[in-house]
């Protein structure tokens, strides 16, 4: 499949957590630890998921979501956000802003995995 | 009808009597009858006679010794007797006569004008002394009469006595209810006036009756500005529509406990009060609001301030747990992958090691701080200072935050005075001083920036400083900068507790120095901090 993903992820560690397992399940991952690089690396380049942290320098996740869902090119990609901001609050920003779901960063990567898999099958698990 | 008075003959012979009566016949006398001393003596016992006519001579008791049986008798002892006597006509009868008590003594033949002039004297006297006891009798009632009215007045006297003390008494009690019902008007009056609560009165049409003086001082008017005042004019603007709805209600009788309003001073301050309102009645009608409060704007004031202390708690609450969230993350992260299997290349295994290492000192780093903090808020603070060179300490922290400043491709440069005194430090806290303000300046910096870290003797401390080109701090935070919790809002990421700096700030003001920022937006952030040398 070779699907292309993007991580927005600021947190070293955290981001080469993610990239590993979504490399060993042999997707294309292209990375950014800046939200203002992430964005315009979302506009510029092509992807069939993306996967954004709220905490990051420049702008925060949810404005580059709302941004990217504002753009016809990138309105339809799935967006994942993944935080570790628990607050019911974030939770429905994040639907507002119209990502597609949210997970909490609980040191299962599988988790990520596997609802990585399931937006691009167009079938989500529920928010 | 009066009676007649009675006369008393007495003559052993009847005809004599008869003779008698005869010359006494045009008077309006009543004539008793006795034929011997005996039988006179007796009618005496029965009548009361103006005057008694004796013969003398009389068998058995004659005159004489009739008479002074009489003058013996209390009854008639006074009884005038006239003697009138044919036989005994000498001057030792007529001595004897009298002597006996008789009034006089007349010889037969009787010149009938004679006697009855003489009798006429005495029954006159007679009447008079009757009409005397009669007045006497009178007069004894009469004064019978004026003793009982004497004691009734007398009695009436005691009683009206009786009533005077009690008005008197009640008169006192007036007195002194009086004194008592002004002394407790002033001292309402004074209650009211020095009452630290303003008190207001209004009545209907909104003027003020009464204000205490706490009331002025606070709403900074004088007694004369109360004469053109309105109620309306010391409301806020916002406040006035249902404040005047309060007053009418109010005026209708209802009460109001704890209501807040908001005054306006003469001087057009705002000041937030708390109180009670209530209507006063007289005569059945409610003639003025009354109403008694407590300035709150310092409670208001502190009751904000604490909504913004708990505000600030719990999003540091909040914060903390994301904080040491993330970190725990990776660590469980790396250690499950590492633990499945899935981690063949033995390059990246030890990666991924590495990077647990990094995490969980990380993790720890935030308990210390946590920790500091919860010892800074109970004054368990402690500072051990011992004596060390500042220079391998700072060495130690630039070290230290090595690997996170290159991972934004931030050069760290040392400037040291190589003349440094060494100096009585805590050496740990001062490592952690400067990690955090390294860490500030490398998490402030763009990438590929420059921290400088210079530390040299200016007049008698010494002085450290840490210089990024960083993104800067804008003059409206830096003064929050050190307190606890707080973050700087940047649009840039929020990370941190936002203990940091307050513990920094403690620590060197627990070595008696100072610390400080200059800061210029888009321009980047110097933070000073001095340390006294230390006295030999």
């Amino acid at each position: 499949m070779n699907e292309r993903l993007l991580i927005v992820e600021d947190d070293a560690s955290a981001l080469r957590l993610i990239e590993f397992s979504l490399k060993q399940e042999g997707y294309d991952v292209k990375t950014a630890t800046n939200g203002l690089t992430g964005l315009k690396k979302a506009q510029n380049e092509k992807f069939d998921l993306i996967i954004l942290d709220l905490m990051l320098p420049g702008i925060d996740g949810f404005e580059i979501c709302s941004r990217l869902r504002k753009e016809p090119d990138t309105a339809q990609t799935p967006i994942l956000i993944v935080s570790a901001k628990t607050h019911e609050k974030d939770v429905a920003m994040a639907s507002e802003v119209g990502a597609d779901a949210y997970l909490t960063k609980s040191g299962n990567p599988a988790e990520i995995v596997a609802q990585v898999q399931a937006l691009l099958s167009q079938k989500p698990i529920a928010m | 009808m009066k009676e007649k008075p009675k006369v008393l003959i007495v003559d052993d012979k009847i005809e004599n009597l008869v003779t008698l009566e005869r010359i006494f016949s045009d008077m309006d006398v009543e004539f008793v009858r006795a034929l011997s001393g005996n039988e006179a003596l007796m009618h005496t016992l029965e009548h009361d006679f103006a005057i008694a006519l004796l013969d003398v001579q009389m068998p058995e008791m004659d005159g004489f010794e009739t008479v002074e049986l009489m003058r013996q008798d209390k009854l008639t002892k006074h009884l005038p007797v006239i003697f009138v006597s044919a036989i005994y006509t000498e001057d030792y009868h007529k001595i004897r006569g009298i002597a006996s008590g008789a009034v006089d003594f007349i010889t037969k033949p009787i010149i009938p004008d004679i006697l009855r002039g003489k009798v006429r004297v005495f029954l006159e006297l007679y009447e008079y002394r009757l009409s005397l006891e009669e007045e006497i009798v009178r007069r004894a009632e009469a004064e019978e009469k004026i003793q009982e009215q004497y004691d009734e007045i007398q009695i009436h006297a005691h009683e009206l006595e009786a009533s005077n003390e009690e008005l008197r008494n009640t008169q006192e009690k007036l007195i002194g209810l009086n004194r008592e019902i002004q002394e407790s008007e002033e001292r309402y009056s004074d209650l009211f006036d020095n009452a630290n609560d303003l008190i207001q009165s209004v009545d209907a049409e909104g003027k003020f009756v009464y204000v205490n003086t706490a009331w002025l001082n606070a709403l900074g008017y004088d007694k004369g500005d109360l004469e053109h005042l309105k109620f309306a004019d010391i409301m806020v603007q916002e406040e006035l529509a249902p404040c005047l709805d309060l007053f009418e209600r109010t005026m209708r009788g209802e009460q109001f406990n704890n209501v807040q309003i908001t005054f306006v001073t003469k001087h057009g301050a705002e000041m937030c009060v708390e109180g009670n309102v209530g209507a006063r009645i007289k005569n059945g009608e409610y003639v003025a609001a009354r109403g008694i409060f407590r300035d709150i704007t310092e409670r208001i004031i502190a009751e904000e301030k604490q909504r913004e202390l708990d505000a600030m708690k719990s999003e540091f609450i909040s914060n903390v747990s994301h904080e040491l969230r993330t970190p725990l993350h990776s660590l469980k992260g790396f250690t499950k992958l590492l633990v499945s299997g899935k981690v063949d290349d033995p390059k990246t295994q030890n990666e991924f090691l590495a990077i647990v290492d990094k995490e969980s000192d990380r993790l720890g780093d935030l308990i210390d701080d946590l920790l500091d903090m919860s010892r800074l808020e109970s004054g368990r603070f402690k500072i051990n200072k011992e004596v060390i060179s500042l220079k391998n300490i700072i060495h130690d922290a630039v070290e230290r935050v090595g690997s996170l400043a290159s991972e934004k491709g931030i050069t760290i440069t040392e400037e040291m005075n190589s003349e440094l005194p060494e100096m009585e430090v805590d050496g740990k806290r001062m490592g952690q001083v400067i990690t955090n303000l390294l860490s500030n300046a490398i998490k402030y910096n763009q990438e590929n920036g420059s921290i400088t870290v210079k530390s040299e003797v200016s007049n008698s401390d010494l002085l450290v400083q840490v210089s990024d080109r960083g993104i800067g701090i804008s003059e409206d935070d830096i003064p929050q900068l050190f307190e606890r919790f707080y973050r700087v809002e940047a649009s840039d990421r929020i990370e941190g507790t936002g203990l940091g700096l307050h513990i920094t700030r403690q620590i060197i003001e627990a070595h008696s120095g100072r610390i400080w920022i200059e800061s210029k937006l888009g321009e980047g952030s110097t933070f000073s901090f001095t340390l006294p040398l230390r006295q030999n």
